[in-house]
């Protein structure tokens, strides 16, 4: 049994059980937090009645969204929130998020209090912020009573990185091909690597591909790339999330990596490499591109506010895609955690979630969530295929994997005259 | 009156004051943090480490090459528009004050939104790409392309401006009465130019040069968005070292490495118009 299995199966042992147990801090035998709120005995059961009055004498919860498009989405839920509790209000700033986490850092550092009780985080940055102690070692994976059925890999792993719990998975996105069906004919497009490579070289410059080192869409389609063309005795190491630093380079600097960067070294000559997600569909827009790597929630957004003409469709490989999500946690340092906790729950309760999948085309770590409630005709047309979805999504691999196969991709492809 | 030392000091203390609290305390915080020695990240004790890291590297070596290129290239291609912009302005035409005031508007863009305006008008399929088509025309690729050649145009476009004034100001200052005097005795306008007003100019051009090759030599935003995937300039290495990473160490070597290279550039610049003005005849002053 794989390690993944194990941790899947010990955490969905401990979801089902939830109710009737107090929570544990994550890695350690007490929590990072300074609260009055004695965490340890809280249980979902008593969950509201305790946080409820405690938020309320609080007051004030200092909220921080990384996003770059989800200031109307926040400002409803908030309003929403703020009615169904009264007495709290949502402190709402749209940050940086990679600033965001060096000013935690920094508060920590100078042994300040955290600036934020709550920050929805870019996921790349988790492994930053866990290592450097800004991340409350709050099981959010189990103690949510909003949300006990959480997808146990998308709410313990962020990135390829297992952070056990302290970041909730508030949204899930899924990377994917797009195509432009004025140009390429649903049914007809590159469903596959090899179609997708014979595509782009009968038509020169017409794919577009994502910088694969800079994480976004590219990064999940080189991944999938190596999902796709690694031989199975190299795949056994992808989810291994016990692989070291030098095991994952030395892992990518082997042959398993070859067949990728082989293929990559065809396809090179006849794409255009953006610096961007927004920068891939920018060309669809201009009418430059027939078919480009992009994330299913931007292509949902874009087609929303007519970005990008709706005339663009999203599909996954059929060798699968990855996907992944940002999750929302609460530092280590914040002052108003009763708040906070309840925020949070309610960030992932059915409400939220089934909102959120319906104005941004995001996805829920929510597994028993009933979507088909929230698929409206308009919504269907603009996500990728629910029956893909559910064959062919996968996790992302593991993130020090990938660090080590862009690096390379750098060297021999990308420095490559 | 004469001043004693300590009110000279005192006299001295602002202006000081200010480079060493805002200037000279950073980059010594830097240049400590770049040998393991600083406040920010991790404190490992003295080590050449992330010097050693960033020269060993080619992917950082063509970064550094790279923020050289598109620092040298916008530079040289403001200064031929500024230069000769500046001359036409000292003297008088009709539309000037309207030119005056239109010609600076670059000044108050921000280069994330110079780095748009090449976009949306370079772009493959932009704005020029759909003025031209119709006439069988088409333009090379400027952005994402390896010359750089969108990168060049919104940094230079944001640099000429500033540079004429700064030109403009040094022309502006020179005494009417040289070139007259010149002309009286039978020099030319291109003489004049060439053997006084430039010599006596070039202190301005080379401040303005040094403070535009300065500028681009940081510039994050407008690579980012107009440069190829690859190289990238070592300012967006050291925010990925810096914010994606959380390696300071690294960050602060390449902040050094990029201030050295700047005040070397400098340094050969002043030598280099120095032994040009004499060579032209000027006095340097």
């Amino acid at each position: 049994m794989t390690l993944r299995s194990l941790l899947l199966a010990a955490s969905v042992i401990c979801a089902a059980n939830a109710p009737a147990f107090a929570f544990d801090p994550v890695g350690a035998p007490d929590f990072n937090i300074t609260t009055t709120i004695d965490l340890k005995a809280l249980t979902s059961a008593d969950f509201y009645d305790i946080l409820t009055p405690l938020a309320a004498q609080d007051g004030t919860v200092v909220f921080y969204d990384f996003g770059e498009s989800e200031k109307d989405l926040f400002a409803e839920i908030i309003r929403r929130f703020e009615a169904k509790y009264p007495g709290v209000t949502i402190d709402y700033h749209q940050v940086d998020g990679e600033q965001a986490v060096q000013q935690l850092i920094a508060a920590k550092q100078a042994g300040q209090p955290a600036p934020v009780d709550l920050f929805w985080m870019p996921n790349g940055q988790v492994r930053v912020a866990n290592e450097a102690g800004v991340i409350a070692n709050l099981p959010l994976n189990t103690m949510l009573p909003s949300a006990p059925d959480l997808n146990q890999n998308a709410a313990t792993v962020s990135r390829g990185y297992v952070h056990n719990g302290v970041v909730a998975p508030f949204h899930r996105n899924q990377t994917a091909i797009a195509f432009d069906t004025r140009v390429v004919a649903e049914g007809t497009e590159p469903k596959s690597f090899p179609e997708l490579l014979a595509y782009a070289k009968a038509n020169p410059m017409k794919v577009a591909l994502t910088d694969p080192t800079k994480g976004g869409s590219g990064s999940g389609f080189l991944e999938t790339a190596i999902l796709a063309m690694a031989t199975k005795e190299c795949q056994e190491r992808l989810y291994d999330y016990t692989l070291t630093e030098d095991e994952a380079k030395a892992w990518a600097a082997g042959p398993c990596l070859d067949p990728v960067l082989a293929y990559f070294k065809e396809l090179k000559p006849v794409v255009e490499f953006t610096n961007g997600n927004s920068d891939t569909l920018n060309l669809f827009t201009n009418g430059e591109i027939n078919v480009g790597t992009v994330w299913e929630d931007m292509v949902f957004d874009f087609i929303g506010r007519g970005l990008i003409p709706p005339t663009v469709k999203a599909r996954l490989m059929t060798e699968g895609e990855v996907g992944d999500g940002d999750g929302a946690m609460i530092p280590s340092g914040a002052v108003h955690l009763a708040g906070a906790l309840l925020f949070m729950d309610y960030l992932m309760s059915d409400e939220i979630q089934l909102y959120k999948l319906s104005v941004n085309g995001s996805r829920s770590a929510r597994t028993k969530l009933d979507i088909a409630k929230a698929l409206g005709p308009d919504v269907v047309a603009r996500l990728v295929p629910q029956d893909q979805y559910d064959a062919l999504a996968r996790p992302r691999i593991v993130g020090t994997v990938t660090s080590a196969a862009a690096a390379r991709f750098v060297t021999e492809i990308l420095q490559a005259k | 009156m004469t001043i004693t030392r300590t009110t000279l000091w005192l006299l001295l203390l602002p202006g000081v004051g200010y480079l060493v609290l805002f200037f000279g305390l950073p980059l010594v915080l830097a240049l400590l943090t770049s040998l393991g020695m600083g406040t920010i990240g991790t404190n490992e004790g003295f080590t050449l480490r992330h010097y050693a890291d960033l020269f060993s590297d080619s992917v950082y070596r063509d970064g550094i090459r790279y923020s050289l290129y598109i620092s040298v290239a916008p530079t040289l291609a403001s200064l031929a528009v500024a230069l000769p912009l500046a001359v036409v302005l000292q003297a008088t035409f009709p539309g000037k004050k309207l030119f005056l005031t239109l010609y600076k508007v670059p000044l108050v863009v921000p280069g994330i939104v110079a780095a748009f305006i090449v976009m949306i008008l370079f772009d493959r399929g932009g704005e020029m790409s759909r003025i031209l088509k119709p006439v069988g025309l088409s333009l090379p690729k400027l952005v994402r392309d390896d010359w750089s050649l969108g990168v060049i145009i919104a940094l230079a476009w944001k640099s000429i401006p500033f540079m004429t004034l700064i030109i403009g100001g040094a022309l502006a200052s020179i005494p009417a009465d040289l070139a007259a005097a010149a002309r009286s005795l039978g020099a030319n306008r291109r003489v004049v130019f060439w053997q006084i007003e430039l010599p006596m100019a070039l202190p301005g051009i080379t401040a303005a040069v040094l403070l535009v090759f300065v500028g681009s030599t940081g510039a994050f935003a407008v690579p980012s968005l107009l440069g190829p995937i690859y190289p990238k300039p070592l300012s967006v290495w050291m925010y990925e070292a810096a914010y994606q990473q959380n390696d300071w160490g690294l960050a602060t070597a390449m902040g050094i490495v990029m201030s050295a290279i700047a005040c070397a550039v400098l340094l050969i610049y002043y030598r280099l118009t120095h032994g040009l003005n004499r060579a032209i005849g000027g006095e340097t002053r």
